[in-house]
């Protein structure tokens, strides 16, 4: 028999003894601070030009900490509001994505049968489809901003979890508890929103935290194709897109964002797996 | 006018072999305030053919003949208006306690749940209500178990939750699919003493499936006797047990171990098994595992006729005088 507080709290309890995933997770969440408060520390704005030193190296004394691009902005605050933008643009989009995917995931798995298919193949045409392509299209045939950004990438992303969740919304409909929902008059809204999706969240959870960095990735890499964020906002993308131009002559300029990036990524991969075990009672 | 008011309900199921027969035409009638018993084995239809009385089939399932729930017909009505009456109108409970409370929800809020499908009532007052149906249905510590969750409760408890989910919306018919089966005897002696207690405080309509005829002796005023998706027999309680008239009755009743039979007796098995649904021989379902059985048995479905204390369909029903 477990204690009591029920299964989020065991999961917690669980999650805070793996300590790759709790120091991922103190990690994010103090990046992510940074990267709101870290801009202040400096006095230099992210987009002020100084002629005078272009492209400086990393200098404890100049205040440019991280070095400067070669425009002479400093790459500390550029690196945060990167990071911020590249944060918040997966946040967001795996909210958009976790909002149509899980809906129409549940729909099909409680529906079943005819609509179950329609939906479904509606999801394999779309999967079918290039999906860099397609956001390429959105954001050529609308204005391009940040906002589209995150809406024409997590367009793409609920694909895979409207898959995920329908597979496991299939399961649960055959177990009793829905049959027994069903028969105490339970319409269907709620049979969805109150039976079945709650009993889908640790799935969901998990694979939220592991498509996260899908989603960073693919900002970063449509920034680097200069297609993303665009000057003079900064994104991970198109600062490491900068930098792999002056690669050899000024490797910080590389070497800054793309670590932040990579520290983002491993964090939001450990945190998943940490999570897909704390969420499964069968271990441990 | 019956509260339940069954006319010729067939329900097939439709699978990659072909049409499958589970109930083959079945008349029965429930008043408010009975206590009736279903009986049969596994796979006789029993569970199947209340199902189709609320329109909770498989996706498989068809219905036919008239299904009328306080007047209003049943079969073929929409899914909507069924939802307003699973509740207020018929509720369930079922064998599988476990299965059938949502694991990430707290009592409470099941309770409330269940409640909150009909009415608009504030949460408040909902786990108010909540906590007195707990008290209702005889848990202990009501008030702590609204905040559990079901896996924290033991099987018995379990099954009083769901009893007590199920009558949340107060409902005219309570419907009872093997509510005992899954719990150890002990338990199950004080689930039929609820049901006894919750009868007479509530005046409440009780259909029970089971195949345990202790739990009918115990509970229900009339049972029905259910063999291969056709009823064989029904009587009041009293009249089936001491003078049953189907063979099969007679046959299920003398199975039944006694505390006075001599150690090391085998059991009185009826011999054979059931026939499988779709492959049913002609004339009496029965006939082939009867010991009555004769030529006309073989050829002629025997028709469900009137007898002083209820029907039986039977060529050659056991008399007075026969022993069985």
């Amino acid at each position: 028999m477990k204690r009591a507080g029920g299964l989020w709290l065991d999961a917690a309890r669980r999650l805070a003894g793996k300590r790759a995933a709790m120091a991922s997770f103190c990690l994010l969440v103090a990046l992510g601070l940074l990267t709101v408060i870290g801009p202040a520390l400096s006095h230099f704005p992210p987009d002020e030009l100084d002629w005078s030193m272009m492209g400086a190296p990393p200098d404890l004394d100049s205040g440019h900490w991280l070095g400067t691009d070669r425009l002479g902005r400093d790459l500390f605050v550029r690196t945060l509001h990167g990071a911020r933008m590249s944060l918040g643009i997966a946040l967001l989009a795996t909210a958009v994505s976790l909002l149509i995917g899980v809906t129409w995931g549940a729909v099909a798995g409680y529906a079943g049968g005819r609509v179950d298919a329609a939906l479904m193949r509606f999801v394999d045409v779309l999967y079918a489809l290039p999906n860099i392509f397609f956001v390429i299209i959105l954001t050529v045939v609308f204005d391009r901003s940040p906002m589209l950004l995150f809406v024409a990438i997590g367009a793409v992303g609920w694909l895979t979890m409207a898959r995920v969740v329908r597979g496991q919304a299939l399961v649960l409909m055959r177990r009793d508890f829905i049959e027994a929902a069903i028969a105490s008059g339970a319409g269907p809204s709620r049979v969805i929103f109150r039976h079945v999706v709650p009993n889908l969240l640790g799935t969901v959870i998990v694979y939220a935290t592991l498509m996260i960095p899908q989603m960073i990735l693919i900002e970063s890499f449509l920034s680097f194709l200069g297609i993303g964020i665009q000057e003079p906002l900064s994104s991970l993308g198109n600062l490491i897109a900068d930098g792999a131009m002056e690669m050899e002559a000024a490797p910080w300029m590389l070497l800054v964002p793309a670590t932040c990036l990579v520290i983002i990524v491993f964090c939001f991969n450990f945190l998943g797996d940490g999570l897909r075990d704390a969420l499964d009672p069968q271990d441990g | 006018m019956a509260l339940l008011q069954v006319d010729r309900l067939k329900v097939d199921f439709r699978t990659p072999s072909g049409s499958v027969p589970a109930v083959r035409g079945i008349d029965l009638e429930i008043g408010e305030g009975d206590c009736v018993a279903l009986v049969g084995e596994s796979g006789s239809g029993k569970s199947q053919a209340l199902l189709a009385c609320a329109g909770l089939l498989a996706a498989n399932g068809s219905t036919a003949g008239s299904v009328r729930f306080a007047g209003q017909e049943i079969l073929g009505m929409p899914e909507r208006s069924l939802q307003r009456l699973r509740g207020p109108g018929f509720g369930f409970v079922f064998q599988d306690s476990i299965g059938s409370l949502t694991p990430h929800l707290r009592i409470g809020d099941q309770l409330v749940e269940s409640l909150q499908a009909h009415r608009t009532v504030s949460r408040k007052v909902a786990l108010a209500e909540a906590r007195t149906m707990l008290d209702r249905v005889q848990v202990s510590d009501a008030a702590k178990r609204l905040s559990q969750y079901p896996h924290e409760l033991s099987g018995g408890t379990r099954q009083r939750v769901a009893i007590a989910a199920a009558l949340m919306p107060r409902p005219r018919l309570l419907i009872a699919d093997e509510p005992t089966t899954a719990l150890d005897v002990t338990v199950q002696a004080q689930v039929v003493q609820l049901f006894r207690d919750l009868r007479r405080e509530l005046g409440m309509t009780l259909v029970i499936v089971t195949h345990d005829l202790g739990v009918v002796a115990g509970l229900a005023e009339r049972v029905i006797v259910m063999y291969a998706g056709s009823i064989v027999e029904e009587a009041t309680t009293p009249v089936l047990f001491r003078r049953p008239r189907h063979p099969y009755t007679a046959g299920l009743l003398a199975a039944l171990p006694r505390l006075t039979d001599p150690a090391g007796q085998p059991m009185r098995a009826i011999p054979g098994a059931p026939p499988p649904p779709g492959r049913l021989p002609p004339g009496c379902a029965f006939a082939p595992r009867c010991t009555r059985r004769d030529a006309s048995c073989h050829q002629q479905v025997p028709a469900l006729a009137a007898t002083r204390a209820g029907r039986v369909a039977c060529h050659h029903p056991l008399q007075r005088s026969d022993s069985w």
